[in-house]
């Protein structure tokens, strides 16, 4: 039997289709030039119709991120970013300022995102999932919202939250993530153009699945969104984010910071199928994505479940992670991380056991193909106040192809003696056996590659909600084409 | 010798035992049978102190002591053994470091001398003759690499060194072959007498071909609901226990 | 003379330098010693914010004074001696310089050496410097400032199909009542094709209580060639006072089915540090690591190993426990770094910790870099207290909970010691883990 997978030529028909999502939408965009000072932010609050606390923490996050350096402790190779040649405001031009309902919207940018498989038409939309589109640097829609505020649920573009619920923004923003907490959430809290807001109060239940799609389409703009999800006391809900882009040969830019507040009893899942344009197959373009995410437990019983599927992006520098303060809480970390051509990704979680009982569970599958390098970074910190505390992480790489890499580097740091920390990892490649025994049964290679990775990733899979279960699967199955060549 | 009045036991927030009486005397071999999930593992790890298990009411009573008040190894000492269902392993602890250690706790306890290591040795040997067990287990860590049967007949071993007054065997016949499930029963009746009361909690009639008892109960939703002779294991073999909640709730 | 020496130093290296310059103008070997320690100068002390460093801050260490170590008359009796008994090869070092009154050798087997390295650099300076500059190193700081103040240690030598019967006992002791000192020893062992060896490296300290005794510091280098086929036992004890700085590096260079096994013991100083690096550069080459390391009081022990698969077909076992008692705290890194075509490499790893105390602390990391594609490579890493369950059958069988808490904490530190294959070694640690853990009351 042939020992050697990369020559087999079943696997080499794998071969060939390319990123799906790559098209520019032709519209006229009201972008500032690029360049970035305290006047830039002044313009962006400004336009945004921002009430005065607003500018003054953008302009102090801009101050402190003057005195930062960029990180250099990820697995990355990452070529140097000019934070002057980057447009920091962009907004397809329309009739009014802000589209007021979907007939207002710019036909092209609905056509785009029916190309993008996201029809914003309700009627049109899977049932039961409300759906923010937010479109190079804002939100150009936002479906379903009179259903969910008949729940009392607010679900809006953090623009408007700014407008009508400030008390809620200046009561919680900068409280997870503070505007000093790295250098590109510090970038984001002076920048950040829109993004979404929910809020679920006391006791309800989110009648539906929120869901987020951002797309960058200008050249050389970044985006820079801003996500608060508040969880009150007793509340659920369930958010998805989905992210595409243009094929382009230069870099750019994508640098989010979500924050999630779980009260008392509460519940918020965060699942994310992150699929940038991960740049060609010889490394050329793609984005940078940069992403602070982290949530809170803040209350006793909360829990918050982090679930990503991380198939693009030429870089991915992202650790969603769960501060456990409340008693009882639960942090929950799920992730499918592929690289593959010259992709590379760092991402992992960080679990800070902060209340007595606390809780968290991490399963990280990594994939790495062609020439991608594949990190799992993650730390679980147990405080001396965290009694009980248990920590289970399971990290697994798949190695397809002798010239990518697997890499995982978990911290740690057990600090009260009645906490039980468990880590496993281990690295295979698709065993020569398991696909003979394939082919064997009379399934294709292609199949049998497939069917090996997804049973790989099933148990990060079905931590997400069911539609977005299927999509993750095709991803998977796209984004690893050509991989086993 | 031992007295149950009504025992109520919760575990988080599960009510396990509710109400659970039961009178067992000097030289007597009872039998506690029941569905799976109705309480008759946690009856046996709460009477040996198992923690985690809260008596939120009733007492038990072990010759004139509360027994509830002993930690677990006063309890042995006094001579409370339990047989586990699923005996641990202890890699690095001795198999004949434990039984000694244990052995010279409960002899001292009883104000007897400590028996040396020779002593230990010859004693030990015999017990092993009688469970037909290998020279190998001397050397090995407490049930490290065990077999599922070679841990049952290490319990009954335990059991035969520290001669306890009241024995407890949870679920000992499970996961045994005829063979072994011999071993194991000739073991126990070699240890009846009537000083002695033995407890059987198990799943299957079958154990009772080899261990006569002489009284039967069905544990069900955390009571007995039923007691009888050794024929009601027979018919317990036979039709099942639903009949027996039907009745209880017919009552 | 050099930039580095010439430009403003921190008033801590000046101090270093100064000590350098008095000890060495006109030793024979200035110009290698020099280079040495301007690169670490250059370097100076690395801080937590070295990757390397993050969970063990060198503050106090570099804050101190020390002198260079001079030799003492120490009057230990014979019979009395601390150090494991019953070896036939031992070489002792009092305060870093070799003491050949406690030393003793049997006669050496054929195509093997062993001599101090102070005699030889005293005797041929120059080809004694050029063995030492072959012999394998990880380029760290802490080997660069040995390498400017070594001035002892041991040599040994083994040309192909050499073999000691008896291990080879190297033993370093701190004397009692000296002045603040630093040692800075070193082990080269180069082992021919096919040759055999078993080393003893022990580290102790005398007269050990708080009063009177001053601070020490260690900084041990060991490096180890294996050719083709050639096999080392290594025994590592550290046992020094509870006053003693110590940083030792291990450096290992392993040809084809060159095999290598360590039993790594940390159970003494004050704040204690190993590096232990092994490239497996031959294909068919094999690590075996165990290590036990046991902080109590407000001691740190650090340990950090590194495998490095070079070759393909090559296997690597590791097996750490810490347990941590008191205010003490443990630090385990363990990286497996597989180079691009090492295919059919098999590592696995596996960190096991015992935290006793609410003031103790664990720190752990577990490392894979893996780039290539057909291997096994796997780790596990554990933290927690004692097993529940286990505690619980001891006590059903009538053992109390004071007892059954030592039993449990012994055998879980017996899984390293009885691996242990030297009878004398095995017995002397196993005495010592009884003294440690029976003789007092642990901690609930």
């Amino acid at each position: 039997m042939a020992s050697n997978p990369q020559t087999d030529p079943a696997l080499e028909a794998l071969v060939g289709q390319k990123y799906r999502h790559g098209f520019v939408t032709e519209i006229e965009s009201d972008t500032v030039p690029p360049g970035l000072d305290e006047d830039v932010i002044r313009l962006i609050s400004r336009k945004k119709g921002e009430p005065s606390f607003m500018l003054e923490w953008r302009l102090k996050s801009y101050r402190h991120w003057l005195t930062m350096k960029e990180p250099k402790w990820a697995h990355l190779r990452i070529s140097p970013i000019d934070y002057q040649s980057i447009s920091y405001y962009s907004a397809p031009k329309s009739k009014a300022n802000a589209p007021k309902s979907l007939e207002e919207v710019d036909p092209k940018l609905l056509e785009t995102y029916d190309k993008l498989g996201i029809p914003l038409h309700e009627r049109a939309r899977l049932a039961g999932v409300a759906v923010d589109a937010v479109f190079d640097s804002v939100s150009v829609a936002t479906t379903f919202k009179e259903r969910l505020s008949k729940a009392g649920v607010v679900f809006c573009s953090f623009s408007e939250a700014v407008l009508k619920h400030p008390e809620l923004i200046e009561k919680y923003l900068g409280t997870v993530v503070p505007y000093t907490d790295n250098f590109f959430a510090t970038l984001n809290s002076a920048v950040f153009t829109d993004g979404s807001f929910v809020y679920v109060p006391k006791g309800v239940r989110c009648p539906m699945e929120l869901s987020t799609y951002f797309r960058i389409n200008a050249a050389n703009t970044g985006q820079f969104e801003r996500t608060l999800i508040i969880a009150d006391e007793g509340s659920h809900v369930s958010y998805l984010e989905g992210c595409t882009a243009p094929m382009r040969d230069e870099n750019q830019l994508h640098a989010a910071v979500v924050e999630l507040v779980a009260l008392e009893n509460a519940q918020i899942k965060y699942s994310t199928v992150q699929n940038w344009y991960p740049g060609d197959e010889n490394g050329r373009g793609g984005i940078y994505n940069f992403v602070t995410k982290r949530g809170e437990c803040r209350g006793a019983n909360s829990r918050i479940s982090w679930t990503q599927v991380e198939t693009g992006s030429a870089i991915t520098w992202k650790y969603p992670s769960c501060i456990l303060t409340g008693e009882n809480s639960v942090g929950e970390f799920y992730s499918v991380a592929v690289a593959n051509n010259y992709q590379q990704a760092d991402t992992g979680t960080k679990m800070i056991h902060i209340g007595r009982n606390t809780r968290s569970t991490i399963v990280s599958k990594g994939i790495s193909a062609g020439h991608g390098q594949n990190s799992y970074r993650g730390l679980v910190k147990i405080l001396p106040s965290a009694v009980n505390a248990r920590n289970y992480t399971q990290c697994d790489s798949l190695l397809m192809g002798d010239q990518c890499g697997a890499h995982t580097f978990p911290y740690m740091e057990v600090r009260t003696p009645t906490a039980s920390v468990e880590h496993e990892a281990t690295t295979s490649k698709i065993g020569d056996d398991q696909l003979f025994y394939c082919l064997s049964r009379g399934i294709s290679a292609e199949d049998a590659v497939n069917m090996i990775v997804n049973g790989f990733c099933k148990a990060v899979f079905k931590e997400l909600p069911m539609e977005f279960a299927v999509e993750a699967q095709n991803l998977l199955a796209v984004s690893l084409e050509g991989s086993v060549g | 010798m031992l007295s149950i009045s009504n025992l109520h036991v919760r575990a988080g927030d599960r009510q396990i035992l509710n109400g659970l009486s039961l009178e067992v005397g000097a030289g007597e071999v009872h039998a506690i049978m029941g569905p799976n999930g109705s309480g008759k593992s946690t009856l046996a790890q709460v009477l040996a102190g198992r923690e985690g298990y809260e008596v939120t009411e009733g007492s038990v009573s072990y010759r004139g002591k509360d027994l509830l008040a002993l930690p677990p190894e006063e309890r042995a000492r006094e001579g409370v053994f339990l047989a586990f269902q699923y005996p641990v392993e202890i890699p690095g602890v001795n198999n004949v470091y434990l039984l000694k250690a244990g052995l010279n706790a409960v002899r001292k306890h009883r104000g007897e001398p400590e028996v040396d290591a020779f002593e230990f040795l010859a004693l030990i040997r015999e017990k092993m003759k009688l469970m037909q067990m290998d020279e190998s287990f001397l050397s090995r860590g407490v049930n490290e690499g065990f077999s599922g049967g070679e841990k049952k007949r290490n319990e009954i071993l335990q059991m035969s060194v520290l001669e306890p007054s009241l024995a407890m065997l949870d679920e000992t016949d499970s996961g045994l072959d005829i063979d072994a499930l011999r071993v194991v029963a000739d073991g126990v009746n070699s240890l009846r007498n009537p000083e002695r009361a033995i407890v059987l909690v198990t799943h299957y009639q079958r154990l009772l071909d080899y261990i006569e008892p002489d009284r039967v109960h069905v544990l069900s939703g955390g009571r007995i609901l039923k007691s009888g002779d050794k024929s009601l294991a027979l018919e317990l073999e036979k039709r099942g226990y639903d009949w027996v909640k039907q009745e209880a709730a017919a009552a | 003379m050099s930039a580095a020496t010439a430009g403003t130093l921190s008033p801590k290296l000046e101090r270093y330098r100064e000590l350098f310059e008095k000890r060495f103008a006109s030793d024979a070997l200035i110009e290698h010693r020099r280079d040495a320690f301007n690169q670490f100068i250059q370097a100076g002390f690395p801080t937590p914010r070295d990757e390397a460093w993050k969970y063990t801050n060198l503050r106090r260490l570099e804050s101190r004074d020390f002198a260079v170590a001079e030799s003492a008359p120490v009057g230990i009796d014979p019979g009395q001696h601390p150090w494991i008994s019953c070896t036939a090869n031992r070489l002792v070092f009092i305060n870093g310089h070799w003491s050949p009154a406690l030393s003793s050798m049997m006669p050496q087997p054929p195509g093997a050496t062993v001599l101090s390295l102070g005699e030889w650099l005293k005797h041929e300076p120059e080809r004694a410097q050029a063995y030492l500059s072959n012999s394998p190193s990880a380029q760290t700081v802490f080997e660069r400032l040995n390498a400017a103040f070594a001035e002892d240690g041991v040599v040994i030598d083994l040309a192909a199909d050499a073999m000691f019967d008896e291990p080879v006992h190297v033993v370093h002791l701190w004397t009692a009542g000296l002045q603040s000192s630093m040692s800075h020893p070193r082990i080269i062992v180069r082992a021919g094709r096919n040759s055999r060896l078993t080393l003893i490296e022990q580290y102790l300290g005398l007269g050990d209580s708080a009063l009177g005794c001053s601070e020490v510091f260690t900084n041990s280098v060991v490096g180890v060639e294996l050719q083709n086929g050639a096999q080392m036992e290594h025994y590592r004890l550290q046992q020094e006072g509870s006053r003693t700085f110590h940083i030792g590096q291990i450096s290992v260079r392993a040809q084809e089915h060159a095999r290598y096994a360590i039993h790594d013991l940390a159970f003494g100083g004050l704040l204690s540090r190993l590096n232990l690096t092994i490239q497996l550069q031959g294909s068919g080459s094999h690590a075996e690591l165990k290590g036990l390391f046991t902080p109590d009081n407000s001691q740190h022990i650090d340990t950090q190993t590194r495998i490095e698969h070079i070759a393909p077909h090559t296997t690597s076992e590791e097996d750490y426990r810490g347990i941590a008692e008191g205010r003490g705290r443990g630090v385990f890194n363990g990286k497996v770094f597989v180079h691009q075509g090492a295919q059919k490499t098999d590592a696995r790893q596996s960190s096991r910790n015992l935290l006793l105390s609410p003031t103790a602390e664990i720190d752990t990391k577990p490392e894979l870099e893996i780039y290539a594609n057909d291997v096994k490579c796997s780790h596990g890493a554990t933290t927690g207290q004692l097993d529940t369950t286990a505690l619980f059958y001891l006590r059903s069988r009538g053992i109390s909970e004071n007892d059954a808490r030592t039993m449990l904490i012994q055998a879980f530190a017996q899984s390293i010691v009885s691996s242990i294959r030297s009878p004398e070694v095995r017995g002397y640690v196993e005495t010592l883990l009884k003294g440690r853990f029976s003789l007092r009351q642990v901690n609930p």
